[in-house]
């Protein structure tokens, strides 16, 4: 199990953590670089925008169901799905989504190494 | 704050689609929706179940791919799948399809919409119903019906055999309703037929999951006990566990009954088979024996073992035995039968090889595709025996009649023979001359003579007709002339009694009709005797009329009606009867044998009718009968008359013949000599057949008179030996013997006729004048007219005591007249003894003195021819006659 913290202080693999509501709250520099995107473009805004269109609805659902549930069927576990990058392509990346509370709130956070 | 308001707004939109992420998720209803491309965007659990994929892996994936459908067992891909109509048609789609989900078909009802998420963006949400079980349902429920429906009763129990469904038919057959029973054992249709045994083998059957199948024996709600043929069958789950049991039940009582019905007749037919007294045999077309009942098994001493699968042919004797085959074989060809579908007799081998007749009958029938053959034997040993022995007794039975009938024929014979004399030698003395005394004692001899002949010539008679012997004739005769003289016959009867004898015969003219006169005359004679001897005074009347007649027939009827006595109605049953009078008294005061009516009654049946009698006592008596004659124009037939077809008309004298007499009782010679001299003739005589041949041979006679029986040659011999020399002389016989047989006898030998022994005078006067050639010289009517003085009293219609007067005053008168012709004799006065001859012969005839008149007549004969000679006899005679008288 690697804690939140871990997460933040993570350097080689790309992470990205988001607050209980989808909002980007961090990006590593390795994620920027591998995926080309800016971390000031991410950090602020929905994990939507790292998502392709066909998944969004499934995220969504999923996110919310965690949200409302605090349990989700597809944490702690290698996933193979697609990821938006900064210049707009999709690429496969196997993303393991983990997740923690800290100060009563939910903290999501993922590693996404490309495939 | 805008950013706190943003993220509690967020946050509120996260609730909301997080609780319709669970909601959607727990349903069982599978919900997908696509993009317009058709590829998985979001799908509840439920989807994931129903495609059988994980979901991370379906997210993406086109539906179309991931969901292939049959629609009506066709498969459905590509552009015809639902979710590309959708796409395609921008427009809702639902619609039933079929899902092979791991090689299980599912139905799915698939209901997609269309959804416009914004100017360009579109979804395709679809909800997806696994309808299959849902379609069991439906299936079940037909089922169902069906088993309610179905004509057998079907019952469901759960695994302890509580009662928990049952259909129709069910209630139908055992009178209970579901709710009455409903999680009841089905123990309340035991009837008690079986016992625990029964039921605790049922249950170890069925509880090891196989199926018991039986008959019960059950009771209804009405009490009533019936018959059901049961199968039960286990059903067990997945697991293996018994869950429930089902029974189908069908009621078999009739089906049981009619077998019971079955089996009782078979056991009574085998009992039939078994016990009969007649052999019962089964063979099959080649005539091999396949059954043996017990009774064949003693007729023919083998034991059924024995003979099964041995031929037919070991029951039979030769011939039998070598024909069968051929007679068997012919008949599979041909079909000709010459046993089969009838009886016959057959001779039968038994074991040891004897043999016994038998009754033998054979059927056919088809068992199946086999034909075979059933034979009943019958030991008909004791049968053939009471035969032989009826046979014997029927020829003893014949014998004895016909020595009944010999017997009776020589009796008679014996019996006439006597009689002959009494009567002739009677009438021969009664014309002599004697003391009052002695005449009434002679006449009394002479009237229990008659009574006896009358009496032995109906029994006689009686006995015939008994005996069947007697042949009606077939003859042409005139009815009214028979009836006419029939009425003429029985006039001399009445004697002096006050009583008109007519006849009423209807007019016309009467046809010749065919038939038997004399037994005719008979019956006639009989009743009109019966009307005159029970008549005192009045009339007795005959009437004939026509009831019918045709071109062929006439049905006439005959009455005689008296004004007699009559006859009381107790007695008008009986008097038919044989032996039977009016009353005990009858004989005694009337006469007669009281066989006359019997006699009569019978003949008249004899010619198919009935002799009826009306009277009332003291007014009269009206016996009748209806006779039906053919129509006849033939000439009457030669033949003998017989003594009772002889007319006694006045007796006409034939004198002078020359006789020949042949006849061995000297008795009979004498009598016969006397009479037939007296009569005027010559007679010679011969002591037997041979003298009679020789005597017949030499001389000519005008008749002969022939005995029948005699010594050394009978008559019949004698008269075949003289026809055949070439004699035509008439030749009558004289027989004590009256049987039909007889009489054809004598025609046969060429005899012309005969008189019946005992000979009456007047019989024989007739024959001899039948049968003379007429002699000039006995032409002369007074000549011919000269009756027994016996008979003169009768004949002249006075009693004895009037006529005895008259006589006396006839002696009175004619003594001058004798006187005189003695005188005129001595003086040889021809012409005066020719008158006085003449007148005393007249007073005599008219006394029916011939006596007197004979020798008169002989004398005023002489007288006339002038001769003298020969007449001292006839003086003598006539003198001695005269002298007698007074």
């Amino acid at each position: 199990m690697t804690g939140i913290n871990q997460l933040m202080s993570e350097s080689e693999v790309p992470v990205v953590i988001s607050d209980q509501r989808g909002i980007i709250t961090h990006v590593n520099e390795s994620f920027g670089r591998i995926f080309n995107w800016k971390r000031e473009d991410l950090v602020g805004k929905a994990l939507e925008t790292l998502i392709p269109q066909n998944l969004r609805d499934a995220h969504q659902m999923g996110f919310s169901r965690f949200f409302v549930t605090g349990s989700g069927t597809l944490l702690d576990q290698a996933l193979g799905l697609k990821i938006v990058t900064g210049d707009g392509k999709e690429i496969l990346a196997e993303h393991t989504i983990s997740a923690e509370q800290i100060d009563g709130e939910w903290v999501l956070g993922a590693r996404i190494r490309p495939l | 704050m805008v950013k706190n308001d943003l993220r509690s707004q967020i946050e509120s939109l996260r609730s909301t689609l997080g609780k319709m992420e669970v909601a959607l998720g727990s349903i069982s209803d599978a919900i997908v929706w696509t993009d317009m491309a058709g590829q998985i965007q979001w799908c509840n659990a439920a989807f994931d179940r129903l495609i059988g994929k994980p979901h991370i892996i379906l997210l993406g994936a086109s539906v179309v791919d991931m969901m292939p459908l049959k629609e009506h067992g066709i498969s459905i891909s590509g552009r015809s799948h639902p979710v590309s109509l959708i796409v395609d048609k921008k427009t809702d789609k639902s619609g039933y399809y079929e899902f092979m989900r791991r090689e299980q078909a599912i139905s799915l009802e698939i209901m997609g919409r269309y959804v416009e998420v914004g100017p360009t963006e579109a979804s395709v949400v679809v909800v997806i119903r696994d309808v299959t079980r849902a379609e069991e349902l439906e299936q079940v429920k037909l089922q169902s019906a069906a088993l309610e429906a179905a004509a057998n009763a079907i019952v469901i129990t759960d695994q302890k055999g509580f009662v928990i469904w049952f259909n129709q038919a069910f209630t139908a057959l055992t009178g209970y309703f579901l709710d009455e029973v409903y999680g009841k054992t089905l123990s309340f249709l035991q009837s008690g037929e079986h016992d625990d045994d029964f039921y605790g083998n049922l249950w170890k059957t069925i509880l090891s999951g196989q199926v018991w199948e039986g008959e019960t024996t059950n009771r209804k709600k009405d009490g009533c006990v019936y018959v059901e043929q049961q199968m039960i069958t286990p059903v067990q789950n997945k697991e293996g566990e018994i869950t429930h049991f089902i029974s189908i039940k069908q009621d078999i009582s009739d089906r049981k009954e009619a077998e019971a019905a079955l089996r009782d007749s078979e056991v009574r037919i085998r009992t039939l088979v078994n016990t009969t007294v007649d052999g019962i045999i089964t063979a099959n077309e080649q005539g091999v024996i396949q059954s043996f009942n017990p009774a064949a098994e003693k007729l023919f001493g083998y034991s059924q073992d024995e003979v099964m699968g041995r031929n037919l042919t070991t029951l039979m004797p030769s011939p039998y035995r070598e024909e069968h085959p051929v007679y068997l074989s012919n008949y599979l060809k041909t079909g000709k039968r010459k046993v089969i579908g009838k009886g016959r007799e057959a001779v039968a081998r038994r074991k040891d090889g004897t043999t016994f007749p038998m009754d033998l009958s054979v059927s056919e029938m088809h068992v199946g595709q086999q034909r075979m053959f059933t034979g009943i034997v019958r030991d008909v040993t004791q049968r053939k025996e009471f035969e032989k022995q009826l046979l014997n007794a029927k020829a003893a039975a014949e014998n004895a009649n016909r020595a009944k009938s010999e017997f009776l024929a020589n009796m008679s014979h014996e019996i006439r023979t006597p009689m002959n004399s009494i009567m002739g030698f009677t009438d021969i003395l009664l014309d002599e001359e004697l003391p009052t005394e002695q005449r009434e004692l002679l006449e009394t001899i002479k009237k229990s003579s008659d009574r006896l002949l009358n009496l032995i010539n109906e029994i006689l008679d009686l006995s015939k007709i008994e005996a069947g012997s007697i042949e009606l004739e077939k003859i042409p005769f005139d009815l009214e002339s028979l009836v006419l003289e029939a009425s003429e016959l029985i006039r001399p009867v009445v004697g002096e009694k006050p009583i008109e004898i007519r006849c009423a015969i209807e007019d016309g003219p009467w046809d010749v009709v065919m038939g038997d006169p004399t037994r005719i005359r008979q019956v006639l004679l009989n009743l009109l005797g019966n009307a005159v001897k029970f008549t005192k005074k009045g009339e007795v009347v005959t009437s004939v009329r026509r009831l019918e007649e045709t071109d062929d027939h006439i049905l006439a009827e005959v009455s005689v009606s008296d004004t007699g006595v009559g006859i009381s109605e107790e007695n008008l049953t009986t008097i038919f009867a044989a032996f039977t009078q009016a009353d005990g008294t009858t004989t005694r005061k009337y006469g007669g044998t009281g066989l006359g009516l019997t006699i009569s009654q019978r003949l008249i049946r004899l010619m198919g009718s009935e002799i009826t009698v009306e009277s009332r006592e003291g007014t009269g008596t009206t016996f009748r009968f209806k006779i039906r004659l053919e129509k006849g124009d033939a000439p009457h037939r030669p033949g003998l008359a017989g003594p009772e077809a002889t007319r006694l008309g006045p007796p006409v004298e034939v004198r002078g013949l020359k006789l020949l007499l042949a006849e061995d009782d000297t008795a009979n010679q004498r009598l016969a000599m006397l009479v037939l001299e007296r009569m005027g003739h010559t007679v010679d005589l011969a002591m037997d057949g041979v003298q009679a041949l020789e005597m017949g041979k030499a001389r000519e006679y005008d008749i002969i008179l022939m005995d029948i029986q005699m010594p050394e040659m009978g008559g019949i011999e004698a008269t075949e030996k003289l026809r055949q020399a070439g004699v035509k002389t008439p030749i009558i016989a004289m027989t004590a013997s009256v049987m039909q047989d007889d009489r054809e006898s004598f025609v046969d030998a060429g005899m012309d006729d005969y008189v019946a022994k005992p000979i009456r005078r007047e019989v024989l006067r007739e024959v001899l004048k039948r049968h003379a050639v007429p002699m000039p010289s006995s032409e002369t009517p007074h000549d011919s007219i000269l009756p027994a003085p016996g008979k003169a009293a009768e004949e002249l219609g006075l009693d004895q005591e009037e006529y005895r007067e008259i006589l006396m005053g006839f002696i009175e008168d004619k003594k001058k007249d004798m006187e005189d012709l003695e005188r005129a004799l001595a003086q040889k006065d021809m012409g005066l003894i020719s008158r006085l001859a003449h007148k005393i012969k007249g007073s005599a005839l008219n006394l029916r003195l011939d006596l007197l008149a004979r020798p008169a007549a002989n004398i005023e004969k002489a007288a006339k021819e002038g001769r003298l000679s020969g007449i001292s006899g006839d003086w003598d005679a006539l003198r001695r006659g005269f002298e007698a008288m007074s």
